[in-house]
């Protein structure tokens, strides 16, 4: 096309392409025509400048903010929908509703392993025996039937021995006391292994000597040892001995005291300590004595005559010897 | 969505509407409606989903600012410098086409691409460009006091 040809833009045309031409959108040939007309054309002109100043308005508005309040306002605008949403987030819940959760899932999941868990038939466990401190619970003391078991025998001997060395704890003489007292359980001491026994002695000797336990234990020891009997079996190496701890509370002690006393002796008990029978300690009364199997369940008849009795068996590495129990009853003063 | 998109919602409804109360609840309800859509509120919304949502927002409460009266001004919850006077676009604002005024608000002054606009307003780009051209010839006009002087067949 020749440059005569070319055809002239017209006013509207013009004006509608000013802002295209002031923000450089144009072809250079629509760009070039438009430059032309506005050099003729007044209107254009004013529109122009109009335009530019539009845009330059426009820009400045861009410096308007809003204000912390309004903004905090709109920041935290919800609706339902949203919500629900931020609330299903679980990064957006607070911090201390998202530990305490946590916390309660693995509560849950300790419980539940701890419940799962066969304790029973792990032998860690098993070996531990277990009693049930507010049950009445009857059981028979194994007595010494090995002679494998002589390393403890020695062991009892000796902690006899110290009892006598170190002499009476807390004015009472017996250890059993002073343990319950202290709340600590006494070391046992491991024996040297005993190498030479005298062949001369007698089973019997043990079996009394074993039953009094007093505490002047010196001319047993040598006895003792030599106890014939059959080859330990592996459930005989693992017993240990048991003390039957039993406690009351009575009124009017100072008159049933002699009576449970009496009764006590009446029924084989003897002194298990260094202290007699019935020791007073403070507004109690303390027994400590050995007993014979057979007159376990008329003792508890007996004491059940006075009033109730919470008694429990305890593990203890002294072995009584077979056929004898050891007790320990406290009787507290009261209401 | 992030806090600059909330600052620009809140921008494009108080300069679209100049009524605190309204602007303040279209703004308001612009953004719960992008925040339940949204997946993660560190995202970027998309600007033509923002734009689609702010334009049905803005129908929602430009019906409640009536027009040719006077209007409460958002004085307190803009900051506007000195050295521009809001008086100029309040005169704009008042006669202004609505599509004219959301895209020379979304183009001009929050700086949204035609692109956008056009995907937002579901229009072409060229309409966008033509409304772009019309409004801000109109507003230059204000701006030097000669809206009369506009050409009768260049502004509809």
């Amino acid at each position: 096309m020749k440059e005569n040809d070319k055809r002239k833009l017209t006013p509207f045309l013009a004006h509608e392409m000013l802002f295209d031409y002031v923000t450089d959108q144009l072809d250079h040939e629509r760009r070039k025509a438009v430059e032309e007309f506005i050099k003729e054309d007044r209107e254009s002109q004013n529109l122009l400048e109009a335009i530019q100043r539009g845009i330059s308005y426009a820009e400045s508005l861009k410096r308007i903010e809003i204000s912390a309040e309004a903004l905090d306002e709109l920041d935290h605008s919800e609706n339902l929908v949203s919500l629900s949403r931020r609330l299903a987030r679980w990064s957006q819940w607070p911090d201390s509703l998202r530990w305490s959760l946590v916390a309660l899932m693995i509560s849950m999941c300790t419980a539940g392993t701890v419940m799962i868990i066969p304790w029973n038939t792990i032998p860690l466990f098993k070996s531990t025996p277990g009693f049930e401190s507010g049950s009445f619970e009857i059981a028979r003391v194994q007595g010494r039937k090995a002679g494998g078991d002589d390393g403890q025998i020695v062991a009892d001997q000796q902690e006899d021995g110290l009892d006598a060395q170190t002499g009476p704890l807390e004015g009472s003489g017996d250890e059993e006391f002073a343990e319950e007292s202290s709340g600590a359980r006494p070391t046992i001491q491991v024996p040297p292994p005993v190498v030479a026994v005298p062949p001369a002695a007698t089973s019997t000797a043990a079996t009394v000597s074993a039953a009094t336990r007093v505490p002047t234990p010196a001319p047993v020891q040598t006895t003792v040892a030599h106890v014939p009997a059959p080859a330990p079996t592996s459930a005989q190496k693992a017993s240990r001995g048991y003390v039957y701890r039993a406690f009351m509370t009575l009124s009017d002690l100072e008159n049933i005291a002699p009576k449970i006393t009496q009764q006590l002796k009446e029924l084989g008990a003897e002194k298990a300590g260094e202290v007699e029978l019935g020791w007073r300690r403070g507004s109690g009364r303390y027994y400590h004595f050995s007993l014979p199997e057979m007159s376990e369940q008329k003792l508890m008849e007996t004491l059940r005559g006075y009033g109730p009795v919470r008694i429990s068996k305890d593990p203890h590495p002294r072995v009584m010897p077979q056929g004898q129990l050891r007790f320990i009853l406290w009787i507290e003063s009261g209401v | 969505m992030r806090q600059e998109q909330a600052r620009d919602i809140g921008l494009f409804f108080l300069l679209g509407l100049m009524d605190e109360r309204v602007s303040l609840a279209a703004a308001g309800r612009a953004i719960a409606k992008i925040k339940a859509t949204e997946k993660s509120p560190s995202d970027l919304v998309e600007p033509a989903d923002l734009i689609r949502v702010c334009r049905e927002s803005w129908k929602v409460h430009r019906r409640l600012i009536p027009r040719n009266q006077p209007v409460e001004a958002p004085t307190s919850a803009w900051v506007v410098p000195a050295e521009i006077d809001i008086a100029i676009w309040a005169r704009y604002q008042k006669d202004a086409p609505d599509e004219d005024i959301m895209t020379i608000l979304f183009s001009l002054i929050l700086g949204f691409s035609d692109v956008d606009l056009a995907d937002g307003f579901q229009t072409s780009t060229g309409t966008i460009r033509y409304r772009l051209g019309k409004g801000i010839r109109q507003l230059g006009l204000v701006v030097r006091g000669q809206k009369s002087a506009l050409s009768p067949g260049a502004v509809t």
